[in-house]
């Protein structure tokens, strides 16, 4: 049967490319707002050359914070162990290194695919589950991984770290320099790409359904979403993303140690998530530079009780700023809006 | 298009249904057949098994014994989201909107190909178009009803099962949604299953009407004959004459 709408509409086809063309436009549109994280980082290059060590960790640990997005702000899961997939780009990327692999780039290609692998492998077994057995189950990788890497000292390095990393110059031009130059134009060359990326994947129509995964894995089901395949697929990606993280980290410090596997590592790039803001895409913007910045402040001042001031800002937020500083500044921006 | 008369087909059967949550069985040996481009009402008293029979169709419960097909194929075993593919859409009792989506993105999140594209819902339902960018928190009851209905409607589904979709709106929003879903019924020649407390508003809007009690069928026939019988309907639904909205 014909209805009315369809015989004055114009053709079907047409009208729904046009529509979609449409909403994927207004989808990915750029806010002017968004370029202030990017001129902040380019600005810092020329403000704070003594820190650039500093801001290329920041802005590799930036792509870690936003693949922990993609799994708990966007997909609704809960991960204590994604420095499982941190700590394997970290250790793809180091061992390629040090066993005369020294390119930068493919280095890093390959570390993303080897730890979205890993992810893809393990995403396979504990996604069947789900709250504190999800929890525990991404613990438990993790807690293998590090095991494995501290038992493989032959190979890694175990306790002492991986050693003898030879780094090649990106793209066979630019050489790693002691000041950091060059190590911090290119983690915020591949951090822009992974921030490009994600941003095209929460808007696309896969990001609206791990949302709405994340709010009602029932209804998404009865709405005909696979979810379990969405829920794999976003962890996979999001594994890729840490192993890009991991190996900006071991690629900028010619340095793997135990660490990048350690549960303190997973602990704090929730810490750090939680404090921008959750599920928001610029949260991890926000909440890790001011993590990292207080650590490296608090450290200098006091470098036994540094952590206690992390903790009260967290109490503080958790009291009287849910949603992070960005919700914070979202909220104040609300309220001047209705005041007007 | 053919302008010849189509023979209607069996759309959805339930063959000796036996279905409940985990041991607890709810639906008794239930057997329902409908028609492509038929309209059901299911009424009933509180806790006779009325969602328990739409959420059996989708896939929810437990089927203990018996059959479920739509569209000819056995689909007691199919998963929920296969079923949805296969034309099925639930709007649930509870709307279950995306809270933290805006009306669009709820409509599009589940979109898949097929007549019903976004445009066409929000001709549907004009009010959504207004409120489009709003987030899903932001709706009254009567929007977020439509919107549940807009967003089952882009999973292009040929069979709609509808939970108490009238419950707790106004009045001037029933007759605006029974206005869609009449046009559903009859422009679209959607295959319908309506579980209902309005059991007048129910019984006028379908062609055939079921009654259960204490999961099985006491009565089946049609709407009409039911709704002339004040008798029946207070000794089956335990309902005045009178009762409307």
């Amino acid at each position: 049967m014909t209805s009315e709408l369809s015989k004055t509409s114009p053709p079907a086809s047409d009208a729904t490319t046009t529509a979609a063309m449409d909403n994927f436009a207004r989808a990915h549109r750029l806010s002017p707002l968004e370029a202030l994280p990017w001129l902040a980082a380019v600005g810092a290059y020329f403000v704070f050359p003594d820190y650039l060590a500093l801001g290329s960790q920041i802005l590799a640990t930036i792509i870690f914070a936003l693949s922990v997005d993609l799994l708990i702000g966007y997909t609704g899961i809960v991960t204590l162990g994604h420095a499982a997939l941190f700590g394997t780009g970290a250790y793809t990327a180091g061992l390629l290194a040090a066993n005369g692999w020294g390119d930068p780039v493919s280095g890093l290609l390959i570390a993303a695919l080897v730890s979205a692998l890993v992810g893809f492998i393990s995403g396979a077994l504990i996604l069947r589950t789900h709250g504190l057995t999800l929890l525990m189950q991404t613990l438990v990788v993790a807690a293998l991984l590090y095991e494995v890497a501290n038992k493989a000292g032959r190979y890694t390095g175990g306790g002492d770290g991986l050693q003898g990393m030879s780094v090649w110059p990106v793209f066979g031009q630019f050489r790693f320099d002691m000041l950091g130059k060059v190590a911090y134009i290119y983690c915020l060359a591949v951090l822009f790409v992974c921030w490009l990326a994600m941003r095209i994947v929460v808007h696309s129509a896969f990001g609206r359904s791990l949302m709405g995964i994340r709010e009602n894995v029932a209804r998404m089901h009865a709405i005909g979403t696979p979810v379990e395949r969405r829920k794999l697929f976003a962890y996979t990606l999001s594994a890729g993303l840490a192993g890009i993280s991991g190996a900006l980290i071991a690629q900028t410090t010619s340095f793997v140690g135990l660490g990048v596997l350690s549960l303190e590592r997973s602990g704090s790039i929730l810490i750090m998530l939680i404090i921008g803001g959750v599920g928001q895409l610029y949260g991890a913007f926000i909440g890790v530079p001011l993590y990292m910045i207080a650590q490296d402040r608090f450290a200098t001042i006091a470098p036994v009780y540094w952590y206690f001031w992390i903790g009260l800002f967290m109490v503080f937020l958790v009291l009287f700023a849910r949603g992070g500083v960005l919700g914070i500044l979202t909220r104040l921006t609300q309220r001047k809006r209705g005041a007007s | 298009m053919s302008d010849t008369p189509s023979i209607p087909q069996r759309s959805l059967a339930l063959t000796n249904v036996n279905a409940g949550y985990g041991e607890t069985v709810i639906l008794n040996n239930l057997s329902l057949e409908l028609q492509e481009g038929t309209t059901l009402a299911v009424l009933g008293r509180n806790g006779v098994g009325k969602t328990t029979l739409l959420s059996t169709c989708m896939g929810y419960t437990r089927l203990h014994n018996g059959t479920v097909s739509f569209l000819g194929q056995d689909i007691g075993a199919v998963a929920i989201n296969r079923r949805s593919a296969l034309g099925l859409a639930l709007v649930p009792q509870e709307r279950e909107i995306f809270k933290s989506l805006s009306v669009e993105e709820n409509l599009v999140v589940g979109q898949r190909p097929g007549k019903w594209a976004l445009q066409r819902v929000y001709d549907f339902f004009p009010s959504l178009h207004k409120r489009r960018r709003s987030r899903g928190d932001q709706l009254s009851g009567g929007e977020q009803q439509m919107l549940a209905v807009g967003r089952a409607l882009l999973g292009n589904p040929t069979f709609l099962l509808l939970d108490e979709p009238l419950e707790g709106l106004a009045p001037v929003i029933v007759d605006q949604l029974l206005a869609g879903l009449q046009r559903l019924k009859t422009e679209e020649n959607m295959t319908m299953m309506l579980v209902e407390q309005h059991a007048h508003l129910a019984m006028e809007f379908a062609e055939r009407t079921i009654v259960l009690d204490r999961g099985a069928i006491v009565f089946d026939g049609p709407s009409a004959e039911l709704a002339a019988s004040p008798e029946k309907q207070a000794q089956l639904l335990g309902i005045g004459g009178s009762q409307g909205r």
